[in-house]
């Protein structure tokens, strides 16, 4: 009972004190600035169907504008997306069977560990699986259901990286023999989704060092970046409309 | 204005909210903007327990019901409009201060600093004066808990929403913030049996 009359104590002197807080004075204005904002003809984000409609078409005819081989070599020097950069090699790459992500955690601490809120895909629900790895990306794991099919090893389907875009470099993706980049829309916002052989991935750790990684889900990735966040979703999944579908619903 | 309780702007009834919702949806701009005006002060404030200033959860709330109108199409019709939109405002305000984490972790002090003797909240600038020197401890204890416990307990004490409003904006189940808010009254309690005996 002390217990809970101390808890009831605080729990008041939390409310009363809300009232002495110094918070923002409400802004009048907001309503009629945000309204101007948005009658702005390019602030009107909002899509409408016919323009979702289009938007599709769009992502389908560029999804089959694959890059030729010789573009491709054209493009992989410059080609930095989503803090990874492209290379080109002649050498088949190998892929491993264990994840390495890094620090399995609670789903709701990933906010806290990142410094940002990381977004959840509504099309793929929760994850099975958060984890934060030491170069600062979190991670969430799906695993397979009967709908998708299973990396061989891993038993992941999908597999949603998320860290901040400060404009390093973590990545380095070698795009070997029987890989293909595309570039697509994602929301409106460039993206890359690579596709074929597996093909391996070098992290730079935040100690900078290199850290070899052979144990992506191998064959398919969407890479996009969006608001200062850099996003990488792996999957099985030969499927690039699903897997746009899944990089779209993310949360607001 | 500054440190009066939170009263909302406008009433309105959920039917109605639902209404402008379903407007704002088809592009009716200015029905949003009577949304805005709605929920414009719990916004300003789930901004400012993150950002702590004032211009900058100006423009937090301003960006984040922006881009909440652009995400209408993901809201579930008829589900809690609020807690949607202030968890778009929270990410907004966590987003902006990403680069500056180390500093919000440690200064994340919402309301020690900020408590000030109000006349809004007691008959007197003296019974302010005593009033606030209570409250002071307990917000000092805050501080010195960790920041998930003490989000948790400014999102349901000091801001007022309830624990499914909680849940929704700080994107945990339910039952963790039931869990986490008595862990956190505990912790809290701990820390001012401290300062006491210190």
């Amino acid at each position: 009972m002390a217990d809970q009359r101390d808890f009831e104590h605080i729990e008041q002197s939390l409310r009363t004190g809300a009232s002495l807080v110094d918070w923002p004075p409400t802004a009048r204005q907001l309503a009629p600035r945000v309204v101007a904002t948005l009658d702005q003809p390019v602030a009107r984000r909002r899509p409408s169907p016919r323009w979702a409609l289009a938007a599709a078409i769009v992502l389908v005819l560029s999804a089959v504008m694959l890059l030729s081989p010789r573009a491709r070599q054209a493009v992989a020097d410059l080609f930095e997306i989503a803090g990874v950069r492209f290379g080109i090699t002649s050498e088949e790459p190998t892929s491993g069977s264990v994840l390495d992500l890094g620090e399995a955690v609670d789903l709701a601490d990933l906010g806290d560990l990142a410094g940002f809120v990381p977004r959840r895909p509504s099309a793929l629900g929760d994850p099975d699986e958060a984890f934060f790895d030491d170069s600062g990306i979190v991670w969430m794991v799906w695993k397979g259901a009967d709908s998708l099919p299973a990396a061989d090893d891993s038993g992941v389907s999908w597999l949603l990286g998320q860290f901040v875009d400060d404009g390093r470099i973590v990545g380095l993706k070698t795009l070997g023999p029987g890989v293909e980049a595309i570039d697509v829309s994602v929301g409106g916002r460039l993206g890359f989704w690579i596709t074929g052989n597996p093909h391996a991935f070098t992290y730079i750790d935040s100690g900078n060092e290199l850290k070899e990684d052979s144990t992506r889900l191998a064959a398919n990735v969407l890479l996009w970046s969006e608001a200062g966040i850099n996003y990488r979703l792996e999957t099985t999944d030969d499927d690039f409309t699903r897997a746009l579908e899944i990089a779209e619903s993310l949360d607001p | 204005m500054e440190g009066r309780p939170l009263e909302k702007d406008i009433e309105i009834e959920p039917a109605n909210e639902q209404k402008l919702i379903a407007r704002s949806r088809d592009g009716d701009t200015n029905a949003f903007g009577t949304l805005v005006a709605m929920h414009q002060e719990i916004a300003l404030r789930v901004a400012h327990v993150v950002v702590r200033d004032h211009a900058e959860a100006e423009d937090v709330a301003q960006d984040a019901f922006i881009k909440a109108f652009a995400a209408l199409d993901r809201f579930r019709a008829g589900s809690p409009f609020r807690p949607w939109l202030l968890r778009i405002v929270r990410n907004e305000a966590l987003n902006r201060i990403r680069r500056r984490r180390r500093q919000e972790r440690l200064a994340l002090r919402v309301a020690s600093e900020a408590v000030v003797a109000s006349g809004d909240a007691a008959s007197s600038p003296e019974a302010a004066a005593v009033l606030a020197d209570e409250i002071r401890p307990v917000f000092r204890a805050l501080d010195a808990i960790s920041v998930r416990h003490r989000s948790v307990l400014i999102h349901r004490f000091v801001l007022g929403l309830s624990e499914e409003e909680t849940a929704t904006v700080l994107a945990i189940p339910r039952g963790t913030v039931k869990s986490r808010t008595a862990r956190a009254l505990a912790a809290l309690r701990t820390e001012l049996e401290g300062e006491t005996d210190g």
